[in-house]
């Protein structure tokens, strides 16, 4: 924001009046077309108090992540437990809200991950076209045909477990998808007459890239990546679920859920709660990436 | 005003399109968009290409800046050979030839404000501070005739002749010498259309640009343009000097496109006839002997095959055509 | 005088946007005698467009709704007719050909079997019949050896070709009326002259009665018998095409003749006319013209003005021409 202020002063420093002129860009557009949409706004909410939740776990959460209330193990929600205790007497209600980092994580630098490798695939498939193309678009459908989540515990035997790795291999799975969006995308970009026009003044395969392909895509981007999210979550939730995650004591929502397997006759609740945390996560994360899709580029519908 | 001096000549110019050829070992297809044109454009004149579509003019004009490689062929700018540049030497030459675009929803990026648009061309060619930058916009936009309070602006808040002024803002950046207009007013509407063809005149008076102007509506083009170049399925058929054209009009194609303007005289006995029969050819697979022998009434069995020599029938005035063999004399050996 | 075969009536059409009412199409009203062509010019956001689709009731529902007016097919309210039977006339009584003919084409199928489509809803034939019919349709709209290119696809067509298909295809069941929006604005001149030929050949032959929808000044002075100059979405100037070309009467229509190039013509500066096309959503005070009007005073600030019938018949609808305005112009100077 600092740096748009900036510019902003150097218009009004030398144009008289400029600063006086209304002006809309795209995304306030955008944003405008969001803020009708009641649905998105309740998740853009939800998804905001998961961030802050996972920012201030510590304060928000009653008791330590691994603090072992000796002597009250597997206790039923109560007023000293709000949602009851799990086999080593630790608080679920504050797992759920430590977990919540390793949910939110796995969805910001996963995906981040991702999208670096899809944009850059993508983009140089669909720029340079011809040869280069062909070879990066067999590796897309090598990388897509292995079945994601067999795929990640692959990577994570290699890689071994903890939480780092769980990123990387969520991140080395999930860009193909993004790569195709990109690079069907550069492909009809790159035909617009402001390239050819960037081009006739003197502008280098870099500039018009960088200025003028990929800023055209970054609706599609940021669409693509929020409906990203909720599967990058699942998969983390799965890999812990079977292990080889987030090694204890640290809490997941996977991992909790697959610790609470071995009660859910008994006691049913313990794996409800992280499980509903995880739906709640997932639903509001996809149907922000709808509204989204709605919002910035009604053309994407059908994505 | 028109000098002697040539600014810009191509001689041969090709362009030849690869097609994807369906038979296995057929013969290698090519669209011949451009087809060994030679011509000159002399400094601060304007020349008009006009043409239907797929005759090649805008391959014409893209190919003459080199915004797509020639096959063959020179260009040669202000005695320099820019065939043979390299990309870098290219780049620099970018200053002096532009081009400005048809359509103006798709030729300005959404994403940028005006006033990033504008001064786009210096971030590429590395001219002037940013704050320079910001007062040669403005002093652009005071030229084409916009506000400049607007600056901050992006496009999709402008209309479509104001988006127009905003590309001839930004083609006129780096103070170019030559200027392709690539249809520059065939999506305006007609009140606007006068606007911009006035600030193009005005424009080229100011700068002492030489336009290239390239157009399918003959009257918009003989409005704006010293001389006409008409082209079919990538050939050069006739050039002369627009009254000379008009008035002594030799090939049978030009003909054909003087008569078909829907002119505005509305009465009965002068209403419009249909000059030609039949469509224009692919130009995937264009006529053998001279192309627009299909269409053509004074055809004889020499057009299906043999192609016709472009020569000069008076001065600066040539045509490719059998009917005026043995006058004038042959511009270029085939 | 003839009979009356359409008579449009106060029509209006409004688009209910987020932005606010856009009046695209506001209090038009003309009529056709049969046989006649009208023609129906104006820039982009006239209306001019937005007048066929509500003829024919094909105006995009939601967000577009026809609020007022009357459409009078041979007396019959269009307006007030069942969805069923606006199928049945829309083919049957009026047709309509578009602009893009490679989109109003489906491309999956033979140029043959869609006009058999058409003739198959609206007459009782056999498919042989049917098919004889489709080739006498294409012979007749000019496409040489009409027996081989019936089983073309559109994409093995030109774009003149197309759009003659396309007007074979509306003229299959012999309508009484043939609206064209812009037929020839897609295509090459050399095309655009024969497709005019062919519209004005059809109409003398088969006494069709034609609405030419175009920008162009030019096509409407080849096809037309009486234009209606549209700005805005009103009717701005109605006369016939010897009346408006040589004695303009409104200052939009004669700035307009004036501001296109003409071979003939050797003056060096065009003619302009400055500003902009108004917002349909924020219109102006007063004369929707007025700010880009060179004769406009106060009066046209302030009152929108009514469409005058002058003595000779003429309609125009400007300020000029009412008794307020000696009053104000005597004023001003």
């Amino acid at each position: 924001m600092g740096l748009l202020k900036r510019k902003n002063d150097v218009y009004s420093a030398l144009i008289e009046g400029a600063e006086g002129v209304a002006y809309t860009s795209f995304y306030h557009d955008a944003m405008r077309r969001l803020k009708k949409d009641k649905i998105a706004m309740v998740c853009l909410f939800v998804v905001a108090a998961l961030i802050i939740i996972a920012i201030f776990a510590p304060f928000i959460a009653p008791y330590e992540e691994d603090y072992m209330d000796v002597g009250n193990e597997l206790a039923r929600p109560s007023s000293e437990h709000l949602l009851g205790t799990d086999e080593f007497g630790r608080d679920i209600l504050s797992r759920i809200i430590f977990g919540s980092r390793v949910s939110l994580m796995v969805g910001v630098v996963a995906e981040a991950i991702a999208v670096f490798i899809g944009l850059v695939v993508g983009a140089i498939a669909g720029y340079y076209g011809g040869k280069v193309d062909a070879v990066l678009s067999r590796i897309i459908e090598i990388f897509a045909s292995f079945p994601h989540i067999l795929f990640a515990i692959v990577v994570m035997f290699v890689l071994g477990t903890g939480i780092m790795n769980v990123f990387i291999a969520i991140g080395v799975v999930g860009w193909t998808g993004l790569a195709r969006v990109i690079r069907s995308q550069i492909m009809q970009l790159k035909q617009k007459e402001y390239v050819e026009a960037a081009r006739a003044s003197g502008g280098r395969n870099m500039q018009i890239i960088f200025r003028h392909l990929i800023p055209n895509c970054l609706s599609t981007i940021i669409v693509v990546a929020t409906m990203n999210i909720p599967s990058d979550i699942m998969y983390e939730a799965s890999l812990s679920f079977l292990g080889l995650g987030v090694q204890p004591p640290q809490a997941s929502w996977g991992s909790m859920i697959s610790e609470a397997r071995k009660f859910i006759r008994q006691y049913p609740e313990y794996s409800v709660f992280p499980g509903i945390a995880l739906i709640v996560t997932v639903l509001a994360f996809n149907l922000l990436g709808d509204a989204l899709r709605d919002a910035l580029d009604p053309r994407l519908k059908n994505l | 005003m028109t000098g002697s001096e040539s600014l810009l000549s191509v001689h041969k110019l090709r362009k030849w399109f690869p097609v994807k050829s369906t038979a296995l070992f057929g013969e290698k297809q090519y669209v011949k968009a451009v087809n060994d044109i030679t011509l000159d454009i002399r400094r601060g004149e304007t020349l008009g290409v006009v043409g239907e579509s797929g005759c090649g003019k805008t391959t014409l004009g893209r190919t003459m800046i080199r915004l797509i490689e020639p096959t063959g062929g020179r260009i040669v700018f202000e005695g320099k050979d820019l065939t043979g540049l390299n990309e870098k030497q290219m780049r620099l030459m970018r200053k002096d030839l532009q081009i400005m675009f048809q359509d103006p929803y798709g030729s300005l990026n959404p994403r940028m404000t005006v006033g990033d648009i504008i001064t786009e061309p210096y971030v590429f060619q590395k001219m002037y501070t940013k704050k320079e930058r910001v007062e040669k916009a403005v002093e652009l936009m005071k030229i084409c005739g916009l506000d400049p309070v607007y600056i901050r602006r992006y496009p999709h808040e402008f209309s479509g002749g104001q988006r127009q002024r905003i590309g001839i803002a930004r083609s006129l950046a780096l103070r170019p010498k030559f200027l392709v207009c690539d249809e520059p007013v065939s999506a305006l509407d007609v009140s606007i259309q006068s606007q911009i063809i006035n600030l193009l005149m005005d424009l080229q008076q100011e700068f002492g640009l030489t336009y290239l102007f390239i157009s399918h509506n003959l009257s918009v083009v003989y409005h704006m343009v010293d001389r006409i170049a008409v082209m079919y399925l990538g050939n050069l058929v006739e050039l002369a000097d627009k009254e000379e054209l008009y008035r002594d009009t030799a090939h049978p194609y030009t003909r054909a496109l003087l008569k078909s303007i829907p002119s505005l005289d509305f009465r009965e006995e002068h209403r419009l006839r249909a000059a030609l029969k039949g469509d224009i050819p692919s130009p995937i697979n264009p006529p053998k002997g001279c192309v627009f022998h299909t269409r053509c009434e004074s055809c004889t069995e020499r057009c299906r095959t043999q192609t016709p020599p472009l020569r000069e029938i008076a001065p600066r005035h040539m045509v490719a055509c059998h009917l005026y063999e043995g006058q004038g004399k042959l511009v270029e050996q085939q | 005088m003839s009979e009356k075969l359409l008579q449009v009536k106060n029509l209006s059409t409004y688009f209910y946007t987020d932005e606010g009412v856009v009046y695209a199409l506001d209090d038009v009203s003309f009529d056709l005698e049969k046989g006649e062509a009208l023609g129906i010019v104006g820039e982009s956001g006239s209306g001019k467009s937005v007048t066929a689709l509500s003829i024919i009731r094909l105006v995009q529902s939601p967000p577009g709704r026809i609020v007022s007016g009357e459409v009078l097919l041979q007396g019959e309210d269009l307006l007030k007719k069942s969805a069923r039977e606006m199928r049945r006339i829309r083919g049957e009584k009026v047709s309509m050909i578009f602009q893009e003919p490679m989109t109003a084409l489906n491309p999956v199928f033979t140029v043959g079997q869609q006009i058999m489509e058409s003739i198959l809803i609206h007459q009782h034939k056999s498919k042989k019949e049917a098919r004889e019919q489709a080739v006498e349709m294409l012979r007749m709209v000019g496409i040489p050896a009409p027996e081989k290119r019936v089983d073309d696809y559109p994409h093995q067509m030109s774009g003149g070709m197309r759009q003659r298909v396309m007007i074979a295809i509306a003229l299959c069941c012999n309508p009484q009326l043939l609206i064209c929006d812009e037929p020839t604005t897609a295509l090459d001149v050399t095309i655009q002259a024969q497709i005019l030929e062919l519209i004005r050949d059809i109409r003398e032959r088969l006494g069709t009665s034609v609405i030419l929808i175009t920008h162009d000044l030019g096509v409407v002075a080849q096809v037309a018998d009486r234009v209606m100059i549209m700005y805005a979405g009103k009717a701005m100037e109605y006369g016939t095409v010897r009346e408006i070309f040589t004695d303009p009467r409104h200052p939009y229509t004669a700035a307009l003749l004036r501001s296109i190039p003409v071979i003939e013509n050797k003056t060096e500066r065009l003619h302009v006319i400055r500003g902009m096309v108004p917002s349909l959503s924020k219109r102006p005070e007063g004369c929707l013209f007025h700010p880009r009007c060179d004769e406009a005073c106060e009066l046209c600030r302030t009152k929108r003005p009514e469409l005058v019938t002058m003595a000779d018949g003429r309609q125009v609808r400007c300020h000029k021409y009412t008794d307020e305005w000696e009053g104000q112009h005597n004023d001003r100077q």
